[in-house]
């Protein structure tokens, strides 16, 4: 683990964001569906409290409302009503307008078991029945009234069945609203965040694919896969998690909020005071949270790393008889974890249920404070039914956003690192006017080439030679003489500091690296494998013809063994658990460099690990290979190098000795010292 | 299912926090169930009239005082049973680690390190989820379904319960069956994500190739294709996951709506109360999630259970190399006599003979060297020595004690071993010299270090001895590492010292002096060695030459030179090589 991995970071960060959504923006049109979907999923949320409301108010509790009364003709058209004693009665809140406050109000009372029809609204007090049910007697004023049959009664009742019948109907389509707007929605904004982290991870990609070698010498390669996997894994975790709910729990409070108030600006009142403290016991947690889960993930993290260390050096620990020893640590990294896990069972054990005594406690404050107001008459009991349901939504996103905090938090340390690979600057770019290559000759020359990886560490000093096309010149000197560097630098993988690298007459820094390096072919002792088919590996993108791509292996001698894979040229190859032998490797690298036709040809230790069936057939390859061109020979090997045209010998970044094998021996410098050295080297046993 | 006894001593051992645990759970739970009830009174009471403030005090109280009951409970279970999960998350884990301490070398040669990493810690999460998450669970759902039931049958309405309640079955049906395929889907989602891993540590891995070969968009478009069908598979997903909320709130939603309806009609006709409808609602919530829970349940239920079955795997493995129940520990010390009797040995599960009628005896005190050609049975026979693999019976002797009825400890506590591999682990350099002998004192360990001639080297890291080694500190070159090696195997003073193929890395020079230093401090004490070069074993008390299995010539250096045989024609070759180069020196 890096420094870089363990940054905390802030939870928010308006720039890191706005730039990661970004890549979102592409589908705008999408987003704006998500939205309305959003907003049909609240609306249909929303109303079902409602819906339960007008249920309990209009209907359950329907038979208390005050109602006028028509003949049974004048009945307005679609207004329910019932018929007692032949006159119709009709509830005050069927009509859409109040008939005038002169028109008499007729109630329904209920007296211990015993239903009156009022004349009369019913102002609220303790009613009692006089003069033997024909009239009721409520605050010490007398009204008129008629007994009601149980017949009448279900006749006043009719209109809530159908009415409650009718509710039922609605509540089970914003049901169905609701279901398919969300799933919808949820699918959609899914689509979105896996279409954004597919393109940022193309970025990526894209970015660390151009990067110039420099920069992976100072990135280690698995920071860098880090980068591409799991940091853009924690992105496409907020976009899925956080993001989608985020549009929902935002309207849905924004939602809760405006009913509430519409319904009852004193019990939405009453309602808002909880929001304070459910905001600080959420910040509260929040700054617990984050060093809960920061110790969680440090300590899972070292119990991994004891053990794939301990498994893969397992043989150690029992040859050493350290089994005992080993426990005792292993004991430490394993309460380590078991120590934050409690902290982490303790935080959620106060937090969860305190969420929930919150809610609790609001409930009890609606009945409190709800109750009076039924009492006098402020707010029905529907309403304060509502508002329970209501509360509850309220806690939701509140809920829904704490949750998520660790999976922003960590996002935000993730799309830090990526923005920051992404705004790497690349060292080494292209000419804006690159020239053209010109024709293929293969003349190499190094004109007074210094150059250092770092400053100030000189890897090549003064290094000055011309290579002849068609010319075989072979690089030897011990280990950090510099000969990697030479190649690196023919191929434009770094720039010189001073000097310059021509090559057909033209400076490397002059024209396209991909032009350029189309000219080099390199066979290296590894030879590596792209993952796909033989053919495209001899191909690597030329674009040859099926016919060229044999004449190719015919001539290197590897038609043979491709011809006796089971799917011959089209046989599936990859870099790791390949079915190729070394060997068979090697011709398919000679193939894929005499298919591309290069004007120089590096041979990098070519040579170094064939068994000595397969030699003969390597060295005849070789010689078609490097016929009329260019061959520049790396080896260790000595006796590989004996036939170049001329041998530069290097020792320190610097040329000490040039020329042919036998003239280089007369000088008893280097290179015979080297030669000498060679056959010690060489003696082992196996 | 049957795996779960794998559990059983674990859960035994935390019984009493399970049952307090559980209590508590309940506790909440009733509190709960008396909620409902609270407000059914309160209904009818603000419903009736005539009703004063003060008649609805008692309710607000009593709601009040419910939710501290079920706070301090909830609080309760949760540090009870959660805190268990984790105690015995531990215990699993740490007698799993024992485990792997008991096998044999030969177990983790056929197994991935990353599998049985994922043992010790995917497995044990989804055992912990089950201990945790599932038993409470299974307890709420039990008690809360069943009396939610009762009390919605027997004092509400077994007709509007049974209305009710009947879509509730699905919640649990659905999120057992889209659970499946969500965990399914879930899966091919991390193959393809760990497929992704490969193919871009892969290519950056290779990026001087692809920028040499010109590559570059062609490897583009391979890793976009990885992320393309990554991006597939999540859609893939999404399509079941996305489905599973909405849904399950569709369902418990139809619940509702019939208990709207129908609960409605019958608090009209007067069959209930609307405080009983109220009631009735609030059960129906109530019982929402418990019918959820059952679906999770049953998932977590399988996937602790499969967990369960590869970690009772591993738990039951029998060790190929076990000590003897009855050890025969030698009298006094031991001394180092080692003999091998017409030894044949194939390894385990091929047939090939790597060893063949193998008889030699090293006497104690003295240095012994083996030289072959790789693969001709060295290794081997430093692998029956330290049981790494068992001898047949009968055939390896310390002192006289057949190796496979020696204490495994005190075997492997007498013999220092220097491996041809050098692992050496991400602690300090200090801690790696003292690795195999508890409180070794400062003053040893850069003795150590300066026989095998790497104290000079570790004196150049800014914090010397500290300096830690590995990921997170410096990476030794590999001769650094074997001569770190040799000082661990030395710092055991072992009587037996067992250095196999350890100078690969170290020059020529270099070697010369650890040897110098090696006579002296092993005088008198049994050495062995196994080399390429001549040179380092030239000076041994005797020379065992191994070819194809068997030892083919043995004797002093002058004696086998004398003779003539393989061994002279090996030396032959190193004088005519030396007559070439003329001097030693380091290679090119």
């Amino acid at each position: 683990m890096n420094p870089e991995e363990d940054i905390l970071g802030k939870a928010y960060d308006g720039r890191l964001m706005r730039r990661i959504l970004s890549y979102a923006f592409p589908y705008g049109r999408w987003i704006l569906l998500a939205i309305v979907l959003a907003l049909f999923v609240t609306v249909a949320d929303l109303s079902r409290p409602y819906l339960i409301k007008i249920a309990i108010d209009s209907h359950i509790n329907g038979l208390s409302q005050p109602m006028v009364s028509y003949s049974v003709k004048d009945v307005p058209r679609g207004v329910p009503d019932a018929v007692i004693d032949g006159r119709a009665y009709v509830r005050l809140s069927a009509l859409s307008q109040p008939p005038a406050p002169s028109v008499e109000r007729y109630t329904v009372v209920e007296v211990h078991g015993h239903y009156v029809l009022m004349t009369g609204q019913e102002p609220s007090g303790v009613p009692r029945l006089a003069e033997g049910g024909r009239a009721v007697v409520i605050a010490g004023r007398t009204y008129p009234a008629r007994p009601l049959s149980a017949a009448q009664v279900s006749a006043l009742r009719t209109q809530d069945v159908s009415g409650l019948e009718t509710i039922g109907i609605l509540y089970f389509l914003a049901l169905v609203i609701a279901f398919g707007a969300n799933y919808v929605q949820v699918y959609t904004l899914q689509w979105i965040g896996q279409k954004a982290i597919f393109a940022m991870r193309d970025d990526v990609f894209r970015k660390v694919e151009h990067m110039p070698v420099a920069f992976f010498d100072k990135n280690p390669v698995g920071r860098l896969v880090t980068r591409a996997t799991n940091d853009i894994e924690a992105l496409s975790e907020m976009y899925t998690d956080v993001m989608v709910n985020f549009v929902k729990d935002g309207l849905m409070l924004i939602g809760v909020v405006i009913v509430m108030f519409q319904m009852s600006t004193m019990l939405a009142l009453y309602s808002m005071t909880i929001l304070p403290v459910v905001i600080a016991a959420t910040i509260l947690y929040r700054s617990k949270a984050r060093l809960v889960y920061r110790n969680v993930r440090v300590s899972l993290a070292r119990i991994n790393a004891f053990l794939a260390e301990n498994i893969s050096g397992m043989r150690i620990v029992q040859t050493f008889h350290r089994e005992e020893a080993q426990k005792r640590k292993f004991a430490e990294v394993n309460g380590a974890f078991r120590q934050a896990g409690m902290r982490d069972v303790f935080l959620m054990a106060v937090f969860r249920p305190f969420m929930d005594f919150v809610y609790s406690a609001a409930v009890a404050a609606l009945v409190w404070f709800g109750g009076g107001g039924i009492i006098s008459g402020i707010v029905t009991f529907g309403v304060v039914y509502a508002f329970i349901n209501y509360i509850q939504q309220l806690f939701q996103p509140i809920n829904d956003i704490t949750q998520k905090y660790s999976i922003l938090q960590s996002a935000m340390a993730s799309s830090e690192r990526i923005f920051m690979l992404l705004d790497a600057p690349v060292t080494l770019e292209d000419p804006p006017d690159p020239l053209p290559m010109p024709a293929q000759r293969g003349e190499v020359v190094f004109e007074h080439v210094h150059f250092a990886y770092n400053p100030g560490e000189w890897v090549l000093r003064d290094v000055d030679f011309r290579i002849a096309p068609g010319e075989r010149v072979a690089f030897v000197g011990p280990t950090g003489a510099g000969k990697t560097s030479i190649m690196a630098l023919m191929a434009r993988f770094y720039d010189v500091q001073e000097g310059a690298v021509r090559i057909d007459g033209v400076d490397v820094r002059h024209v396209r690296q991909a032009e350029l390096r189309r000219r080099i072919a390199v066979v290296a002792q590894d030879v590596f494998v792209f993952a796909g088919t033989v053919r495209q590996n001899i191909d690597l993108n030329h674009d040859l013809r099926d016919a060229d791509v044999e004449a190719a292996a015919r001539a290197v001698g590897a038609h043979d063994f491709i011809m006796k894979l089971p799917n011959g040229y089209d046989e599936p190859v990859q870099e790791r658990g390949s079915t190729l032998s070394s060997g068979q490797r090697q011709l398919l690298s000679f193939a894929r460099a005499l298919a591309a036709d290069p004007s120089i040809l590096v041979l990098d230790e070519a040579t170094a690990s064939i068994d000595t069936e397969t030699e003969q057939q390597i060295q005849s390859a070789l010689n078609t290979l490097t016929m009329n061109r260019t061959t520049i020979m790396v080896a260790h090997r000595l006796s590989t190098v004996q036939g170049a045209d001329r041998i530069i010998v290097l020792n320190k970044g610097r040329i000490r000795e040039m020329g042919s094998h036998q003239e280089l021996l007369d000088r008893r410098g280097l290179y015979y010292d080297l030669y000498r050295l060679q056959y010690k080297e060489d003696f082992r046993l196996a | 299912m049957r795996h779960f006894r794998v559990l059983r001593p674990y859960v035994g051992q935390r019984v009493w926090r399970y049952a307090i645990g559980i209590l508590a759970l309940l506790v909440a739970d009733g509190a709960q169930l008396v909620l409902p009830q609270v407000l059914e009174r309160f209904v009818n009471t603000v419903e009736s009239t005539g009703v004063v403030l003060s008649d609805i005090a008692p309710y607000a109280v009593a709601l009040l005082g419910l939710a501290v009951v079920v706070f301090s409970s909830r609080f309760g279970w949760r540090m009870m049973v959660q805190g268990a999960s984790r105690l015995i998350d531990y215990d699993l884990r740490r007698d799993l680690f024992t485990q792997f301490t008991r096998l044999a070398p030969n177990y983790f040669n056929h197994k991935k390190t990353g599998d049985l990493m994922a043992h010790a810690t995917n497995d044990l999460q989804a055992v912990r989820m089950a201990l945790n998450m599932g038993i409470v669970t299974a307890a709420d759902a039990a008690f809360l379904i069943t009396s939610t039931l009762i009390i919605m049958f027997s004092t509400i309405s077994p007709s509007l319960s049974a209305w009710a309640l009947a879509p509730l079955p699905l919640a649990a049906i659905v999120t057992a069956l889209l659970g499946r395929q969500i965990h399914a889907r879930f899966l091919e989602v991390q193959n393809q994500f760990s497929s992704l891993s490969d193919h871009v540590q892969e290519n950056f891995a290779g990026i001087r190739i692809v920028k040499t070969f010109v590559q570059e968009d062609n490897e583009l478009a391979r890793l976009t294709g990885e992320s393309r069908e990554y991006f597939r598979r999540n859609m893939h997903l999404v399509r079941v996951w996305a489905l599973i909320d909405p849904l399950t709130d569709f369902i418990v939603g139809t619940a509702f709506c019939v208990a709207l309806a129908y609960g409605g009609i019958l608090v009209i006709r007067g069959a209930i109360t609307l405080g009983a409808f109220v009631a009735f609602t609030s059960y129906l919530a109530l019982l929402a999630w418990p019918m959820q829970a059952l679906g999770f349940l049953i998932n977590m239920i399988q996937r602790a259970g499969a967990s369960l079955e590869r970690l009772e795997i591993i738990y039951r493995e029998t060790p190929e190399i076990a000590e003897d129940p009855h050890p025969i520990a030698p009298s006094g010390e031991v001394r180092g006599d080692i003999e091998f009797r017409d030894v044949t040995f194939a390894y385990p599960g091929t047939s090939r003979q790597a060893l063949k009628d193998v008889s030699f005896r090293i006497e104690a005190g003295s240095t012994v060297a083996f030289v072959g050609r790789t693969g001709n049975g060295k290794s081997t026979i430093l692998n029956l020595i330290l049981r790494v693999f068992d001898p047949p019976v009968g055939s390896v002797f310390l002192d006289g004690i057949d190796v496979r009825k020696l204490p495994l400890g005190l075997l492997r506590e007498s013999i220092g071993y220097v491996p041809p591999d050098n692992f050496l682990f991400s602690e300090t350099i200090s801690q790696n010299i003292a690795f195999g002998v508890d409180d070794l004192p400062e003053e040893r360990i850069e003795e150590m270090a300066e026989i095998a001639q790497v104290k000079d080297n570790i004196l150049d890291f800014p914090l010397g001895f500290h300096t830690m080694l590995g990921e997170r500190g410096v990476t030794l070159s590999g001769g650094q590492k074997q001569r770190v090696s040799i000082a661990r195997a030395l710092a055991k003073d072992p009587p037996i010292l067992i250095l196999d193929d350890s100078f690969s890395a170290v020059d020529t020079a270099t070697e010369e002096a650890i040897l110098d230093r090696l006579w002296r401090v092993r005088e008198g004490r049994t050495t062995i060695l196994v080399a390429h070069r001549i040179s380092t074993i030239k000076r041994s008390d005797h020379i065992f030459v191994v070819e194809d299995g068997r030892i083919v010539e043995d004797g002093r250096h002058e004696d086998l030179v004398a003779r003539g045989g393989l061994y002279a024609s090996m030396h032959q070759r190193q004088l005519l090589e030396d007559r070439v180069s003329g001097s030693r020196g380091v290679g090119a």
